[in-house]
């Protein structure tokens, strides 16, 4: 046979196969189809079960249903907890442990498919039981980052005290995660145990870590890290000097003032644009002669950052930007559209 | 004088013969890039973490979410902007704006969307980072504080009204949408996860398209899908999905990915506005502002990613007569052309890494090349089989690359879509798809061709403009 036949025979054979497996997989849909009208229906049913149970307040009767009925009732469950709190949410896991449901996602911990073991994961944090802990202690050394991350997450949630320099090794921070969920994880962590995190960003040797420990000190809710948050502004890294200065404003405590005038004049653009929304945020009318002075700035964001906080500050701010916006430079037209933008708020 | 035929037909023999070898060959490198594609985008689909349902998605995705503005560029577009507005602001997901961008309609564009959402002019500070067409006024209202309606004067094209959508934006990330297109409504929270996951690299991502026509519409919500009844739009249904599933999810694995659809894509802010934003004087921007994304992140020597992620969906019309697709078909032949000239000095070049040599490679051949070359060969392989100066075998190979692997192609990826994504709803749609996806090979893809070919006469004559199409308003509910 010429290469040329074996082109001709080859297509022929594919374009044949590709069409016959497709016969195949519609016979399969239809078959499925079926089952899966079935299953609606059930769900219907045990739909109605469920929430009978829960007015009642009692257990669901799990005597007469199958080990398919209560694969479905977890499913039911597991999806409406996503929408309740309180009372009900307890009620519905108290219907969830009446089924296999609990025992399932701890063996499909180790299915060979990773979004299998992330929904196990997911699952389980439900139930929010110590028991888990072995479980995903376990899933903490899972191959996928993901399931990682979902396992630390869960067993933050259990108050497990967890090392935090075992989450970096673990979780493979700056290597293999680099997700922004990774900054949830930490700001749990951090208003769990502000000093832990604190000691981390004292002995880290990475930019990446350095900043989650920053962003989630941010979110603390607790005024020690501030002396902390202020000598890392001399750090080279505009990245590192930007996200102290939105941590300073989450916190909200005017002992930032130094480093927000200090970060006014910086010479990164981010930084004295940050600075701008810190000093805004924080209400720090003593920065508004340096704010005044920025509204000159070569970057449009500075500027207008720089005269959305004057506008913020009360009367002398707004006055400080009328000033401004009579005259005419780059300064007053952004002064302008801000006093016109804040009018119409 | 009477013509000496067998010699002329003796003479011509050695050209039939190199012109069956050059289409055949061309056929081949397409067919198999069209499989490796296919390959790629199984493994990819095999290890992907779906999210089932809108309520899992939030708990899963949105603490790791960063705001995001949706430009919503309209020319024209009185049918379908309102509906699409609403769409947009019900999206699910914790921090967004949605600017649409009025391009100096001159139908009842403006009118529509200030009545329907009781908009009122307003003042709003904006750096003009790119440089665009005068804006005539930004409209907003209390009432809906995520909406944002920029009316500027016309010109410049739908860049020039991305362009100043991106300069009004506030947000890091941008995501352009056509006015006449439907998100889902976690789309976006599932879309932006491939940034939340990498944000240092990811600069741009981009979502699948499927087809609106035929399907129900509800308050800017597919309530029902449907296959389109009209054929073309069946047609453009396997198409879409050989494109979106099989093309763009195989080229993204290898970092290459060179197409994110004007439709639906997010784009980091910053990054746009270093590369000035979408070119005006072209109709391929869409393309062409990824062709500078990676040129620029080449050049600078800046570790990045362009993602493509299959389960987020925006919905669209396509055109149903023969004239509008005609239309569409010649102008994004023209951007193609367009930016592949432009940008031609990345053709295989190493220095631009896999978007160079695959990326742009690919491009070279399937835009560049192809068209021309197959039409060529639908008039001329026939007429040399003919006149005997073609052998049945050379004959039965192009064939082959022309019809019988264009099947495996086209089938291979509605078996992908049904094996892993199982998105369309009834039995009976995947047997009416696969027979589309057998039929499309023999006269629609030969007339898509044709259309291309006069793509390349207008880019040849400089050709400029969009032309006009008749737009065609969502289904009834």
């Amino acid at each position: 046979m010429t290469l040329l036949s074996a082109i001709w025979l080859a297509s022929l054979v594919l374009a044949l196969l590709s069409v016959f497996t497709m016969g195949v997989l519609v016979l399969r849909r239809i078959v499925t189809d079926r089952n899966v009208r079935r299953a609606e229906q059930r769900k219907t049913e045990l739909s109605a079960l469920i929430f009978e149970a829960m007015d009642r307040g009692q257990g669901l009767a799990a005597g007469g249903l199958t080990a398919n009925d209560l694969d479905m009732v977890g499913e039911i469950v597991s999806g409406l907890l996503n929408t309740v709190a309180g009372d009900t949410r307890d009620r519905l896991i108290n219907i969830l442990k009446e089924t296999e449901f609990k025992a399932r996602c701890r063996e499909e911990l180790n299915s060979p498919v990773q979004a299998q073991r992330l929904k196990a994961i997911t699952n389980l944090a439900m139930f929010a039981d110590p028991d888990l802990k072995d479980d995903l202690f376990e899933a903490l050394s899972d191959p996928s980052p993901h399931v990682r991350l979902a396992a630390a997450h869960a067993l933050l949630d259990l108050d497990v005290p967890l090392s935090v320099a075992d989450i970096i090794e673990r979780l493979g921070i700056g290597v293999a995660v680099t997700s922004r969920n990774l900054r949830a994880l930490f700001e749990k962590l951090a208003r769990r145990d502000t000093g832990t995190v604190l000691d981390l960003l004292r002995s880290a040797d990475s930019d990446d870590i350095i900043l989650l420990a920053i962003y989630s000190l941010g979110r603390a809710q607790d005024f020690q890290v501030l002396p902390e948050l202020i000598n890392f502004f001399d750090s080279p890294n505009v990245e590192v000097r930007t996200e102290i200065l939105r941590a300073l404003a989450n916190l909200g405590h005017p002992a930032a003032l130094p480093v927000i005038q200090k970060g006014l004049g910086d010479p990164a653009w981010q930084v004295r644009t940050q600075a701008a929304i810190g000093a805004g945020r924080i209400g720090l009318r003593e920065a508004i002669p340096d704010l005044a002075e920025r509204l000159h700035d070569g970057e449009w964001w500075v500027r207008y950052r720089a005269a959305s906080a004057l506008n913020k500050m009360g009367p002398d701010g707004v006055s400080m930007l009328e000033e401004v916006s009579a005259k005419s430079s780059v300064a007053a037209a952004t002064a302008q559209l801000v006093l016109s933008e804040g009018s119409e708020a | 004088m009477t013509a000496d035929w067998p010699q002329i037909l003796n003479d011509i023999r050695p050209f039939a013969y190199w012109a069956a070898i050059l289409v055949i060959g061309l056929g081949l490198v397409q067919n198999a890039i069209y499989a490796l594609q296919l390959v790629a985008a199984y493994t990819i689909l095999r290890r992907r973490a779906p999210v089932a349902g809108n309520v899992s998605a939030w708990w899963r995705y949105s603490e790791g979410t960063v705001p995001v503005t949706l430009l919503v560029p309209a020319y024209n577009e009185e049918v379908t902007i309102v509906e699409s507005t609403r769409s947009m602001l019900a999206l699910h997901y914790p921090n967004f704006e949605v600017i649409v961008i009025n391009d100096g309609s001159n139908d009842g564009t403006l009118k529509a969307v200030i009545d329907a959402f009781g908009l009122k002019k307003v003042h709003r500070a904006f750096e003009e980072s790119i440089e665009t067409e005068p804006i005539r006024g930004v409209y907003s209202s209390p009432r809906y504080p995520k909406l944002v309606v920029v009316d500027k004067v016309n010109g410049g094209g739908k860049a020039d009204a991305l362009n100043a959508g991106i300069n009004v934006s506030r947000c890091p990330l941008f995501c352009a949408v056509d006015a006449d297109s439907l998100l889902e409504s976690d789309s976006l929270l599932r879309v932006v996860q491939a940034y939340a996951d990498d944000p240092e690299r990811v600069v741009a991502i981009g979502g699948t398209i499927r087809l609106a026509n035929g399907c129900a519409v509800r308050a800017g919500r597919i309530t029902k899908i449907n296959l389109p009844t009209n054929l073309l739009a069946m047609f453009q249904t396997v198409e879409y999905l050989r494109a979106f599933l099989m093309g763009r999810l195989g080229w993204s694995k290898v970092n290459a990915l060179m197409l994110i659809s004007g439709a639906f894509g997010i784009f980091r802010r910053d990054i746009a506005i270093e590369v000035g934003g979408y070119s005006t004087d072209m109709v391929g921007e869409d393309l062409e502002i990824i062709i500078k994304f990676h040129r620029h992140m080449r050049e600078q020597k800046r570790d990045y990613e362009i993602h493509f992620v299959p389960d987020p969906v925006c919905w669209t019309i396509v055109p149903e007569d023969l004239r509008s697709l005609g239309i569409q078909r010649r102008r994004w032949q023209r951007g193609a052309l367009e930016a592949f000239f432009k940008h031609a000095r990345m053709t295989c070049n190493p220095r631009y890494g896999r978007a160079g040599v695959l990326g742009f490679g690919n491009i070279l051949i399937a835009d560049v090349l192809a068209p021309p070359v197959e039409v060529l060969g639908y008039f001329l392989m026939p007429l040399f089989w003919l006149t005997g100066l073609l052998s049945w075998e050379l004959f039965a190979a192009y064939l082959a690359v022309t019809f019988a692997f264009g099947v495996f192609i086209s089938v291979g990826s509605l078996i992908l879509e049904e094996m892993e994504l199982k998105r369309f709803p009834r039995s009976s749609d995947l047997v009416l798809l696969t027979a589309a996806a057998v039929l499309e090979n023999f006269g629609y893809r030969q007339i898509n061709n044709l259309w291309r070919v006069g793509g390349w006469w207008q880019f040849l004559r400089k050709a400029e403009g969009w032309g006009e199409m008749t737009r065609k308003g969502f289904g009834p509910t």
